[in-house]
């Protein structure tokens, strides 16, 4: 028999229905949220995937402004893409976004090796042979002249490597270096004359490569650069000779000046370019991917010196060294690498390149032809207790837009930011 | 004697028509608004089958990126088939664009995924 007043136990069982369904009603909202969330996400990284690949494809020119795009022409697959030049290497940021979700990544771009012109050495033809002696090891395909290569005995010291003299193939070598692409020399000759803000060298400065660049400008007078730390997109330029102490931290950024010192003890990943010398002390580090370059579109009379890079001892280098001249004259460009120096990358040295004792290259030397000075005299192509390791090269390494032996395909070199 | 005269001592226990009616319109009201507003949230919520497809269709996408060889124009998984559709992408010939639909056994589409990657 149902009591009376029935009405006020069926709003109590409608509020507890009503809270019942409210719950499943509210979880089952935020489960949609977290789904659609996730779901918007995976797209957004997939349109992400999609904006890497069309910009690793993109030759430099597409992308130098930032482009935005539908992918597919659907309402949700919207990227910004951008392509900059970025030293030898590029930067590449692409973004994608639906609605106000963004997803952005910024990463560096380089070029693959061609196995097929890649090797521990490239010695162009003078019609000279290749000596070696002590405990030279030349592990790799080289590129040798047509007189090929002997064992010699040198102040004393007579060969004792391996009996092939060279592990790997012999090719012929060309009596002209590869050439490297040219257009980016050109447009890195362009960067020393850049102007911008004054270096205030008690600040920390970091940017992101989402902004735009900061360029620093040091006076004319000659300034070493000291207990700064400087970080992503900066580019650091000079009137003069321009020193780095061991007391700046330098991560990613570039440096042009007519000359750069880098001193004693200097760890570091950046990438310097200059006109005339750069000098590099003893147990200094350079990061992978790190360049040293000397840049030279013009010669004017009051350079007549030779273009120099000079690497102190126990100096390591992780990625490119090279000189360029646009017109190659004597005096030739010189390169000097220290004792117990470990260079893993390329050699670019159309000029000379002189290797000291127990010089060690994981990867491949390009030149026109090796120095090896005793106190008493100097020789030409002799290469004397220095190892040249075309094998030894992580199978990642990435050249620069810049470096001979480089394909045209881009791969991504080293992820910058996300966001 | 006409007849003996009834009275009521005491009231009848019982719920009257309009509390009755009342009540019941309540509960049929939070009722259906209850089930229409969960039927609303289901129907746009991920369905595992969804899931599922979403699932293979991304497997197969990155199969057809980094192994190429190893994928098939068509193919099915237990109960949902992938359709592929390759095309180069703004005549860009290193660039194709990839479309993957995934399909029930009754042929429905469940879920499609569209990316662009480098040609092998």
């Amino acid at each position: 028999m149902v009591r009376a007043s029935a009405l006020y136990i069926v709003i109590i069982i409608a509020l507890v229905i009503a809270v019942l369904c409210s719950s499943l009603i509210v979880s089952a909202y935020y489960y949609r949220e977290g789904y659609q969330h996730k779901f918007r996400y995976d797209q957004l990284e997939n349109n992400l995937a999609s904006g890497i690949n069309i910009v690793l494809e993109s030759n430099d020119t597409t992308f130098q402004i930032s482009k935005s795009m539908s992918l597919f022409g659907h309402n949700n697959d919207s990227v910004s893409l951008r392509q900059v030049m970025w030293g030898v290497y590029d930067i590449g940021t692409v973004r994608s976004f639906i609605g106000k979700d963004t997803l952005s990544r910024c990463f560096m771009i380089g070029h693959e090796i061609d196995s097929a012109k890649w090797g521990a050495l490239y010695l162009s033809d003078n019609d000279r042979p290749l000596s070696v002696s002590g405990k030279t090891s030349i592990t790799g395909d080289a590129f040798l002249p047509k007189a090929g290569i002997q064992a010699a005995y040198v102040n004393g010291i007579a060969y004792t490597g391996s009996k092939n003299l060279l592990t790997g193939k012999k090719k012929a070598s060309e009596k002209v270096l590869p050439l490297p692409d040219t257009a980016r020399p050109m447009q890195l000759s362009k960067l020393f004359s850049l102007k911008g803000d004054h270096l205030n060298q008690r600040d920390s400065v970091q940017n992101s490569f989402f902004d735009p660049v900061n360029i620093y400008n040091l006076d004319k007078n000659a300034e070493v650069v000291s207990n700064v730390r400087l970080k992503g997109n900066i580019v650091l330029t000079s009137d003069t000779t321009l020193t780095l102490d061991s007391s700046a931290k330098l991560d990613g950024i570039l440096v042009y000046a007519p000359a750069i010192v880098v001193k004693s003890g200097f760890r570091g990943n950046c990438q310097l370019f200059a006109k005339d010398s750069i000098s590099v002390g003893k147990n200094c580090h350079f990061t992978y991917p790190s360049c040293l370059g000397i840049i030279r579109t013009r010669r004017t009379p009051i350079e007549q010196t030779p273009a120099q890079i000079n690497l102190g001892p126990d100096c390591s280098v992780e990625g490119l060294i090279f000189t360029y001249e646009a017109q190659i004259k004597e005096p030739k460009a010189v390169m000097m690498l220290g004792k117990q120096d470990t260079i893993r990358g390329m050699i670019y040295a159309p000029g000379h390149l002189q290797l000291s004792d127990s010089t060690w290259v994981e990867g491949s030397v390009f030149t026109s032809g090796f120095l090896y000075k005793s106190p008493t005299t100097l020789f030409e192509n002799y290469l004397i207790n220095v190892s040249l390791d075309g094998q030894a090269l992580s199978r990642y390494f990435l050249g620069g837009e810049a470096a001979p032996a480089t394909t045209q395909k881009k791969k991504v070199l080293k992820w910058l930011e996300k966001k | 004697m006409a007849g003996k005269k009834i009275t009521l001592s005491h009231k009848a226990v019982a719920s009257t028509l309009l509390e009755v009616i009342v009540s019941m319109v309540l509960i049929v009201l939070v009722a259906g608004i209850a089930m229409a507003i969960f039927g609303h949230v289901s129907r746009l919520s991920l369905s595992a089958k969804k899931a599922a497809a979403y699932a293979v269709l991304e497997e197969r996408m990155e199969l057809l990126e980094y192994h190429p060889a190893d994928s098939s124009a068509s193919s099915s998984n237990s109960d949902i088939s992938i359709e592929q559709e390759i095309q180069p992408y703004l005549s860009n010939k290193h660039l194709q664009q990839v479309h993957l639909t995934a399909r029930d056994a009754h042929h429905n589409e469940i879920a499609s995924l569209d990316k662009i990657i480098i040609s092998p």
